[in-house]
């Protein structure tokens, strides 16, 4: 982190030094000379010599002005990031610049920004570039803080979508009271209680995008503008947590998203945690209808125009067969809603050397579905669903334990057993996958210097797909480098989902320096056709091999 | 509090004011006139038994086709990833797909083999009416006069077919025959997941009559030229009234399409 100081001459109405810092990162990920494999089934690269995403941005910050820019290149991204024919991935250049004022208690955003009302029902906007998502708003914010424990939101602008804005604009207002602020007795025994209300307006003229309903029969009369809101509570005391939510959208028809009918969306969620020295335990559930909410409607792409976000009720596993057949939101008129349902139990024993255990259950249902039939017309109110009733579909079932244990000084186990259900409707192919997987992640720190990591994973299941298998030894360096080896093997799953080839060894070698603020990680192997998701946000990424490097500076 | 209240008023007249009466909501798609139409469209459909978002595209094709009787001409064309394997694919259809991308998602449909691709059963939902109403406006030089086939040799596995086509002016141009096949009971996977066993077929592409790219043909302003070819049609099961033939004049170098007409396979 860089900084200047500015002396007290440059800042005529106060004697104070007025101090800016200058800080960022730069992340770059990089494929070179990728090559073709049919063993795993390897597609057309963007390039022959060189893929890359890479990511550069400042900041500058000071007592009341912030400012910051990002670079992009993609012109040449990794695989999967701009499969043809949506290329708008591609591209190079600033699509994120913005300056913040900061005063008492208002702070102003002009640019591009970030945000999100209460779990984001309604609104989230954000960056996550493993998935190539990044949906800004381009325009103004304000947060103000006025006091009595009342925190305001305003903004509006346009979204961005890979390198161009949408035309419609954004605009919410979100209000969060936390109520003991007014309440002395609430803040002294550390109870707290927040009340949040919000609103989010789309405008979007439809002259440009028109949409058909009826296979093209019909010319859709859509409303101009979408309003959604959104009320939530949450209660706090010692250790005992409790939120719900509700979140309602008006009719937005969108022939991607709901077939093009006019029924609005709702989107309702209770979660209850407790945590104590050694335990901790969280209870949630989700029903969601119709909430899929975009800033295009003509957009049919998986990750882009989104405006709000439906937070998946399932685990995001790190291990590499427990997140092989991963869970995805719905957002298409095929999976319109879900009942989802998520219990964790962990608890601690006590001592250094003590075992720590954690269980946890997640049930993702869909949700009863009555279509209308008849005339076309009466087929844009789409269909009746009653509200406590599941339909006949499990889309996700998943039930793990995992076992942690610090042995000694020198040995550390982790250990997990899981059942995972996982219905192939989520990839738009029919059938269940119904595996169980064990892992077993013994970790040995040899002596100062060297630490030994071992995983085994296995995977059964009857599904023809057939059984999976992982292995992996890595060895670190203290204090700079890593070294690690892997393969995955199993049988690869054809184009088409239904077919399956023969058994493929998926190695990879990596090679990790960490010096100061710069990491350097050099790697060559295959990477297995599959999907990557976070927090139910999922993009497909093909096969590919070859040499890869990553790099990431913070300064 | 205050605020609070303002934020429910306004959000509340903001939910009422964006409701749309069911009367209101969809306006009967028009068909161009039969004035306004200058020549016939070719809609290639690339799509696969197991595409599950293909049945969309079918259905909005079949819907054109309708509308636009004996001027709207769609090929299912079954190929790529997702119709390889299965018993309608063929590989001069993955040939076909080849030459707009390489693993491109499915369905793909194309208008004469012009910049109008779209992918997807949304897109295609949303994009193919308009596409189809502006090139059906377009003209064509190019008229497909006659076209007259007969069977012969044994079992009748012998097509000789004769094409005739005009011009207004001079074009050097390809010409290809498909035969296409309604009618044919075979699994396609449907939007929901499910597969239907049982699902219809039509316009389904099953070999060309021509060479892949089609036989050069010029065609002086203000003549006929005429192309005739025998073809060996012993691979197919049976020849039936739900075969057609589909003529196809582009321009050369896998060019756009510069006129489309389909006839019966056989001549009666």
């Amino acid at each position: 982190m860089g900084g200047l100081l500015l002396v007290g001459s440059l800042a005529p109405c106060t004697e104070a030094q007025a101090q800016v810092t200058v800080n960022g990162s730069v992340q770059s990920d990089m494929m070179i000379a990728p090559q073709q494999d049919d063993r795993i089934g390897t597609s057309e690269y963007d390039n022959k010599y060189f893929l890359t995403n890479t990511y550069a941005d400042a900041t500058l910050q000071s007592q009341h002005v912030d400012a910051g820019a990002r670079f992009e290149l993609t012109q040449w991204p990794m695989p999967g990031f701009a499969s043809a024919p949506n290329q708008d991935f591609k591209g190079w250049g600033l699509p994120n610049i913005w300056v913040k004022g900061k005063l008492k208690h208002v702070e102003l955003t002009v640019g591009n920004f970030y945000d999100q009302f209460g779990s984001g029902f309604i609104f989230r906007t954000y960056e996550e570039r493993t998935l190539g998502v990044d949906n800004s708003l381009l325009g103004g914010r304000a947060v103000v803080d006025a006091g009595k424990g009342i925190r305001l939101k305003a903004l509006s602008g346009v979204q961005r979508n890979y390198w161009r804005l949408n035309r419609s604009v954004i605009s919410g207002l979100d209000g969060e009271w936390a109520l003991e602020e007014i309440v002395a007795p609430w803040q002294q025994k550390g109870t707290h209680l927040s009340l949040g209300l919000s609103w989010v307006n789309k405008w979007e003229n439809d002259s440009h995008d028109p949409l058909y309903f009826d296979n093209g029969n019909y010319l859709l009369t859509v409303p101009e503008f979408v309003n959604a809101v959104d009320a939530r509570l949450r209660f706090q005391k010692a250790g005992f947590n409790v939120l719900a939510e509700y979140a309602h959208k008006s009719a937005d028809p969108n022939t991607a998203l709901n077939g093009g009918i006019y029924r609005p969306g709702n989107a309702v969620m209770l979660s209850a945690a407790y945590s104590k020295s050694g335990i901790s335990a969280l209870v949630q559930a989700k029903r969601s209808d119709n909430m899929a909410f975009r800033s295009k409607r003509a957009d049919s792409h998986s990750t882009t125009s989104f405006i709000n976000h439906q937070p998946a009720f399932t685990l995001d596993h790190t291990y590499a067969l427990a997140a092989m057949y991963p869970y995805a939101t719905g957002t298409d008129d095929n999976r319109i809603g879900e009942w989802a349902y998520q219990a964790s139990l962990a608890y601690k024993f006590k001592g250094r050397f003590a075992p720590k255990f954690k269980a946890n259950y997640s049930l993702v249902q869909s949700i009863d579905r009555q279509n209308i039939e008849g005339s076309a017309q009466d087929r844009t109110d789409g269909y009746k669903s009653s509200f406590f009733k599941w339909g006949d579909e499990c889309y996700y079932q998943d039930f793990n334990i995992q076992y942690e244990h610090k042995l000694n000084k020198q040995w550390e186990l982790h250990a997990t057993v899981m059942y995972q259900d996982f219905n192939r409707v989520i990839q738009n192919h029919e059938g269940h996958i119904k595996s169980y997987i064990a892992i077993f992640e013994p970790k040995w720190k040899i002596n100062k210097k060297f630490t030994l990591r071992g995983e085994a994973q296995y995977l059964h299941t009857d599904h023809e797909s057939g059984d999976w298998g992982f292995g992996l030894l890595e060895l670190s360096v203290a204090p700079y480098l890593m070294f690690s080896v892997s393969d995955q093997i199993g049988r690869p799953e054809s184009a088409n989902g239904e077919d399956y080839g023969d058994v493929t060894h998926y190695f990879n070698f990596t090679a990790t320096a960490n010096i100061k603020s710069h990491r350097l990680q050099l790697g060559y192997g295959r990477t297995r056709a599959g999907v990557n998701c976070t927090g139910g946000v999922c993009r497909y990424i093909p096969a590919s091999k070859g040499f890869t490097i990553n790099y990431n500076y913070n300064f | 509090m205050k605020h609070t209240l303002y934020i429910i008023m306004a959000a509340a007249l903001l939910c009422a004011c964006s409701d749309i009466a069911p009367e209101d909501r969809l306006t009967p798609v028009t068909f161009l006139p039969e004035n306004l139409i200058q020549r016939n469209v070719l809609i290639e459909d690339f799509t696969g038994q197991n595409c599950p978002n293909c049945p969309t595209a079918t259905d909005v094709i079949e819907s054109l086709e309708e509308g636009y009787e004996g001027y709207v001409i769609g090929v299912s064309i079954h190929s790529g990833n997702l119709g390889r394997g299965m018993a309608l694919w063929t590989p001069y259809g993955d040939t076909r797909f080849d030459k707009i991308g390489k693993d491109l998602p499915q369905p793909t449909v194309r208008i004469d083999r012009t910049s109008a691709i779209y992918t997807g059963g949304n897109e295609v939902q949303n994009g193919l009416h308009s596409g189809v109403r502006a090139q059906l406006q377009k003209s064509s030089p190019i008229t497909i006069g006659s076209y007259n086939c007969e069977q012969s040799g044994e079992d009748g596995k012998t097509l000789t077919f004769n094409v005739k086509l005009a011009s207004t002016k001079d074009i050097d141009a390809m010409v290809q025959v498909w035969i296409i096949e309604d009618g044919i009971v075979s699994r396609q996977k449907m939007p929901d997941g499910t597969t239907n066993k049982d699902y219809e077929h039509k316009s389904a592409f099953r070999a060309t009559m021509t060479a892949d790219d089609g036989e050069p043909m010029h065609i002086e302003a203000g003549h006929s030229a005429e192309l005739s070819l025998s073809y060996d049609a012993s691979k197919f099961k049976g020849i039936t009234d739900n075969c057609h033939s589909v003529v196809i004049v582009s321009q050369p170098n896998d060019g756009e399409v510069l006129q489309v007409a389909k006839f019966p396979l056989v001549s009666k």
